[in-house]
C-alpha cells in the first residue's frame, strides 16, 4: 500500500498523576487546558489530579509507527475517576504527502464513511449508550458540531473562532493537518489506540481507493 | 470592395482564437491554466482598473511586485469583501503576470489546496467572471475588429469602427504586436 500519510500529531486532554510541579513527562511539559475544568460543559464534573490539561505530541512520522508508543506512554494516567470528564478531548492531526489527497479529504463523502467506520466500531466495542464518544458521533458536543466547512476552516490563520469546532477541522494554514476532533479522552489508552489505528487505515484506504477521482475543470471561455 | 491586408489576415487569425482555461488539483498544488494571447493583448494595453461591479464579481487589471519588478496582472475576487458564495475568503485566484502578457499563456502552481466542492465552485464563479470579462471588454474589441476587417471601405478616411466606451482600446488592439504576426 504506498504511503497517503505524512506525518501524525496528537493532543491529548485528561489529568495525569506524578509530583506535584513536575511534569509527568520527560520530554514535554503539560499545557495548562482551562476547557476542561467542568465548568464548559453542562455536567461535567472537574477532574481531581495532580496535572490537569492538554499534552501536545510533535509531529511524528507515521510510517515509522512510534506514534504508538508515545500515545500510550503519553495517554491519562491519573485514577481513572480522574483521567477524562465530558469536556475532554482527543484530537488527532494528520497531513499527507500529497495536497491532492489532501483535498480529497474534505469531501463529504469522506466524512460520513469515516464517522460510519467510527459507529460501527464504538458498537464492536461495546461502548455503553451514555459515553461520551457517541454524545461526539452525534454533534451534542459544542466543541466538535457537525458543522462541514473545510474551505473556510483552511483559511483560518490563528486560534480563536468557532470554524474549526467542527467534527474535522482542516487546519491547512496553521499546521498543513486536518485535525480529528470528534474523540473523547477514553478512560483506556487501549481503546484511544483502536480509534486511532482505524482512523489511520481508513484514512489511507479510503484515499487510496479515490486516486481515480480527477479534480479538474476546464472549459472555453467563448459560451 | 474588401482589403484584406497582411495585417488584417494575422489580425483574424488571432481573434479567431478561443481562450481555454482549466484548473487542477495536482499533489504539489492547484494548478491554474489559461491560454489566451488575445486577452494578454488586451492586458497588455490597459493600465485602468476595470470593475464589473453588482457585487459578485470584480475583476480588475493591477500591478503586484514579483520579484522587485512590477508585473502587470489581472485579479478576479469575489464581492461582498471578497468572499465567494460559501462565505470563504478568496485571497488569490490567479495573476497574470508577466511571461502570460508575453505568451498569452498562463500556468501557475498555487500550493494550496482546494476540496472537490469548491473547486467546482471556484471553477464556475472564475470562468463565469472571466467569461464575462472576456466578453465585455474583450471581445468588444474582437467584434469591432472583425467588423473592421470586413467593412472597411477604401474610401473610408476612418477605417476602423470605435467602441465609444473604451477610447484607449482601438488604436492598440488595431496595431498587433510584432510577436503575434
Amino acid at each position: 500500500m504506498p504511503r497517503r500519510i505524512d506525518k501524525v500529531g496528537f493532543e491529548i486532554e485528561g489529568g495525569w498523576g506524578g509530583k506535584p510541579g513536575v511534569s509527568p513527562f520527560p520530554d514535554i511539559s503539560l499545557i495548562r487546558e482551562g476547557s476542561i475544568n467542568g465548568q464548559t460543559l453542562h455536567g461535567a464534573k472537574p477532574i481531581q489530579a495532580v496535572h490537569i490539561g492538554e499534552v501536545v505530541s510533535e509531529p511524528l512520522d507515521y510510517e515509522t509507527g512510534k506514534w504508538e508508543e508515545w500515545l500510550t506512554t503519553h495517554w491519562p494516567n491519573a485514577d481513572p475517576p480522574n483521567r477524562t470528564n465530558r469536556t475532554c478531548g482527543y484530537h488527532i492531526h494528520l497531513s499527507t504527502l500529497s495536497m491532492k489527497d489532501y483535498a480529497l479529504l474534505g469531501s463529504k463523502s469522506f466524512l460520513f464513511s469515516l464517522a460510519e467506520t467510527f459507529n460501527r466500531l464504538g458498537k464492536a466495542l461495546d461502548l455503553p449508550k451514555k459515553h461520551v464518544f457517541w454524545e461526539r458521533m452525534t454533534g451534542q458536543n459544542t466543541f466538535c458540531t457537525l458543522d462541514f466547512n473545510p474551505s473556510r476552516q483552511m483559511q483560518v490563520a490563528m486560534k480563536g473562532g468557532r470554524n474549526r469546532y467542527g467534527w474535522l477541522n482542516f487546519a491547512w494554514k496553521m499546521h498543513k493537518t486536518v485535525e480529528l476532533r470528534s474523540l473523547p479522552t477514553f478512560r483506556d489508552a487501549a481503546i484511544a489506540l483502536r480509534f486511532t489505528e482505524t482512523y489511520f487505515t481508513f484514512t489511507t484506504n479510503w484515499l487510496e481507493a479515490h486516486q481515480d477521482v480527477k479534480l479538474r475543470k476546464e472549459g472555453s471561455l467563448c459560451a | 470592395m474588401k482589403i484584406i491586408s497582411t495585417t488584417s489576415v494575422e489580425l483574424s487569425k488571432r481573434l479567431e482564437f478561443v481562450p481555454h482555461f482549466s484548473i487542477e488539483m495536482e499533489d504539489a498544488g492547484l494548478r491554474l491554466q489559461l491560454v489566451s494571447p488575445i486577452l494578454a493583448s488586451f492586458l497588455s494595453k490597459q493600465s485602468t482598473t476595470l470593475h464589473r461591479g453588482g457585487g459578485i464579481w470584480t475583476a480588475r487589471v493591477f500591478y503586484v511586485p514579483t520579484k522587485g519588478e512590477l508585473t502587470r496582472g489581472l485579479w478576479l475576487s469575489a464581492g461582498h469583501g471578497y468572499f465567494n458564495g460559501d462565505g470563504n475568503r478568496i485571497n488569490m485566484i490567479w495573476l497574470f503576470d508577466s511571461e502570460f502578457l508575453k505568451t498569452g499563456s498562463l500556468n501557475i502552481l498555487l500550493p494550496e489546496p482546494m476540496t472537490p466542492n469548491n473547486l467546482e465552485d471556484f471553477f464556475h464563479e472564475a470562468s463565469t467572471a472571466l467569461r464575462d470579462f472576456y466578453l465585455t471588454k474583450v471581445r468588444k474589441v474582437k467584434l469591432s475588429l472583425s467588423l473592421a476587417v470586413e467593412d472597411v471601405e477604401p474610401e473610408e478616411e476612418e477605417e476602423y469602427p470605435v467602441e465609444e466606451d473604451h477610447p484607449d482600446i482601438e488604436d492598440d488592439a488595431l496595431q498587433p504586436e510584432d510577436e503575434d504576426a
